[in-house]
């Protein structure tokens, strides 16, 4: 009876260990997405900052040091995107989580050439941020994690690979849709409020050529927005481009003076309705874009 | 041949030096600036028939250094000096502590150094994060001017409350000479100011502790509680002990980017031996005394740029149930460009009640414009 009770108790723990999903926490939705397209059901995914949320500011809330505490990893952008990150790495005492930087190798656009200062409003001293926007850079960003879930758990390491096959199956098959559909629209010029689609314009050939925001984190000013409606009609731009999170108040005076469209665009999963995946996502931003151009 | 040895020793340390000095480089610490300046006028010198304004004062009110860096991967060293006005005053070690983050059982932290006890919710702030420009009387009068900061050797511990409720506590042992509330009995028995701030050389070791809980309510907003217990040796000649007990609270609502809601508060139970008059034999025996004061605070961000709130105050004395202080403040700030840069403009009236003496009233009103250089980081919630 005791053998048996014994046998029992080793088959029920090796069960509940085998059963054991590697837990990770991302600082975007994004990351959160593509992390469990890798991880399938071997990983348990959350994440920190809301689709609808400006990641560059975010409160230091402890209840996100005790999402860090029990995970293995903390998936993140990198560049300084995070510049809150360390505080709540710090606080969730977690002396074995391994953090995860996704833009190791991704091709940076935006790398200051000078020292970099305030005078120059936020920049990032390692360059744009913004790059999952361009959906070829989410290939460098799964294996990233790829790799990373791999070092956590060697086991499942076929498993993770088929899975981000097939991802990046789905990935191309998409982007040859995006690319048809903006193709027509290669040089067309727009103005963003902040620089978060600087990979997104320059994988789909668009460029822009104004921000709302005289210099990055900086809040517009009126002598900025009269230089940019003269830009914008000398330039002919018909499109200003708005993050979810940002007031329309300012833009839509711009575009209206410019007479441009002011469009909402989306910078991460869940930001806006119909943006529930990063398919979605960019769906979003392209049928928005192409909409624009069209109704001008 | 020394003189050979010499040099070759001083070749080989030079050498070996160069790229120590050069690693250094990539290792300087952080280091940020943040003066807060302020104007101010009051009535408070006035007769009470001739309420006049005072000519406004502008000053220096502090200039915070600070200076942050981890020292090795397993703790981190945060230095703050400080010094008030323009002129002859001292620059003052404000904080200077290292952390030890990692490496400890049970996920322990240790700190070790001079600093802000976590005692309540404020008394760790630093001013410029105040959304108020004063001090809270309840604070003010309990804890001092620079509040509970003093020598010491903290820990705390996250307890094990599930994944949604974060439970941490904290135990400190504290010199214990840090307060400076003003008691005018004791100031005839030492001939100096204070309490524990007392010039016997004699050491009484103060303990604080503090349990925080922090639990988000839904995706916009979060409340924290917390409750903290302070002893110490208030009177070091006749050895009387006080007790302080404090519970509080803060509130947070943030449905969008450029909209807030705050809601915080603080009470503070004290309780002291104290010698009591002389009985009908000329004898004199202890007594306990039982006070406490409180603070409400509201604050709403309504715009990227744009902050409105209020405060009340209600506090007794340290040393007396009937003298007591009350005050009301609403304040407004203004970020024109970043949390880097913020004008703050804060009306104040405040009304000293005194035993058996007349009721004194002061309105103040000040402007304050709060600066920061460098990365000095960001205050939790």
């Amino acid at each position: 009876m005791k053998k048996l009770m014994l046998t029992l108790t080793i088959l029920l723990g090796l069960a509940a260990a085998g059963e054991a999903k590697i837990k990770v926490v991302t600082s975007l939705s994004d990351l959160a997405e593509f992390t469990k397209a890798v991880g399938g059901d071997k990983v348990e995914v959350d994440f920190l900052v809301r689709g609808s949320q400006n990641p560059h500011y975010i409160e230091i809330k402890p209840s996100y040091m005790l999402k860090l505490k029990s995970a293995n990893l903390f998936v993140t952008i990198g560049m300084q995107l995070e510049i809150w990150a360390p505080q709540i790495i710090d606080g969730s005492r977690n002396p074995n989580l391994i953090v995860v930087d996704c833009s190791k190798n991704v091709k940076k656009l935006e790398v200051p050439s000078v020292k970099v200062d305030a005078s120059m409003g936020d920049v990032h001293p390692f360059g744009n941020p913004h790059y999952w926007l361009d959906p070829e850079n989410v290939k460098a960003i799964l294996q990233e994690i790829l790799d990373n879930l791999v070092k956590v758990s060697p086991a499942d390491a076929e498993y993770f690979k088929s899975n981000l096959k097939a991802y990046m199956k789905k990935l191309d098959a998409k982007m040859a849709e995006w690319m048809l559909l903006m193709s027509p629209l290669k040089g067309t010029k727009l103005v963003t409020y902040h620089t978060s689609f600087s990979y997104f314009v320059e994988r789909f050939g668009l460029s822009v050529v104004g921000y709302v925001e005289p210099k990055p984190g900086i809040p517009p000013t009126p002598s900025h927005s009269t230089e940019l409606i003269q830009l914008m009609r000398s330039s002919g731009v018909k499109i200003v481009g708005l993050e979810q999170y940002y007031e329309d108040n300012t833009p839509g005076q711009i575009a209206i003076a410019a007479g441009a469209r002011l469009i909402r665009l989306c910078t991460s999963v869940g930001g806006m309705d119909g943006t529930g995946d990063y398919f979605q996502l960019i769906d979003h931003n392209v049928r928005a874009i192409v909409s624009a151009v069209k109704g001008s | 041949m020394i003189t050979n040895r010499l040099k070759a020793f001083t070749l080989v340390f030079v050498c070996a030096c160069i790229p120590i000095l050069n690693a250094q480089t990539s290792l300087n610490p952080e280091i940020s600036v943040l003066p807060r300046f302020r104007l101010e006028s009051d009535d408070g010198g006035q007769l009470p028939a001739r309420r006049i304004f005072s000519r406004p004062e502008f000053r220096i009110e502090e200039f915070e250094l600070a200076i942050q860096s981890y020292i090795n991967p397993y703790a981190r060293a945060d230095v703050f000096l400080a010094k008030a006005g323009a002129g002859d005053e001292p620059i003052e070690i404000e904080e200077a502590y290292a952390t030890f983050l990692r490496g400890l059982p049970i996920g322990l932290n240790v700190r070790i150094g001079k600093y802000l006890a976590d005692f309540g919710k404020l008394n760790m702030l630093h001013p410029h994060a105040w959304p108020f420009l004063s001090k809270p009387l309840s604070l003010e009068r309990f804890l001092g001017e620079e509040g509970i900061n003093d020598l010491g050797i903290s820990a705390s511990v996250l307890l094990p409350t599930g994944d949604v409720l974060y439970t941490r506590l904290t135990i400190d042992v504290l010199r214990g000479n840090s307060i400076s509330t003003i008691d005018p009995a004791a100031d005839l028995r030492s001939g100096g100011p204070g309490l524990s701030d007392t010039l016997s050389s004699e050491i009484f070791y103060a303990n604080s502790g503090r349990l925080m809980m922090f639990l988000p309510l839904s995706e916009n907003s979060d409340l924290e509680i917390g409750v903290s217990g302070l002893t110490g040796i208030h009177d070091p000649y006749a050895k009387l002990r006080f007790y302080y007990s404090n519970i509080d609270f803060k509130y947070k609502w943030k449905p969008s980017a450029y909209t807030s809601f705050v809601l915080q508060g603080e009470g503070l139970f004290n309780s002291r031996e104290m010698i009591a008059g002389p009985d009908a034999r000329g004898g004199r025996s202890l007594q306990n005394l039982s006070s406490g004061g409180f603070y409400l605070s509201g604050d709403l961000q309504f715009s990227k740029i744009f902050s409105i709130g209020a405060r009340y105050d209600w506090s007794q004395s340290p040393y007396s149930t009937t003298d007591k202080a009350e005050g009301g403040a609403v304040f407004i700030g203004f970020y024109p460009v970043e949390e880097t840069a913020a004008f703050r403009l804060q009306y104040q009236h405040t009304r000293w009640m005194p035993p058996g003496g007349e009721t004194r009233a002061v309105n103040s009103i000040a402007l304050q414009f709060i600066f920061s250089m460098g990365p000095h980081k960001a205050h939790p919630f």
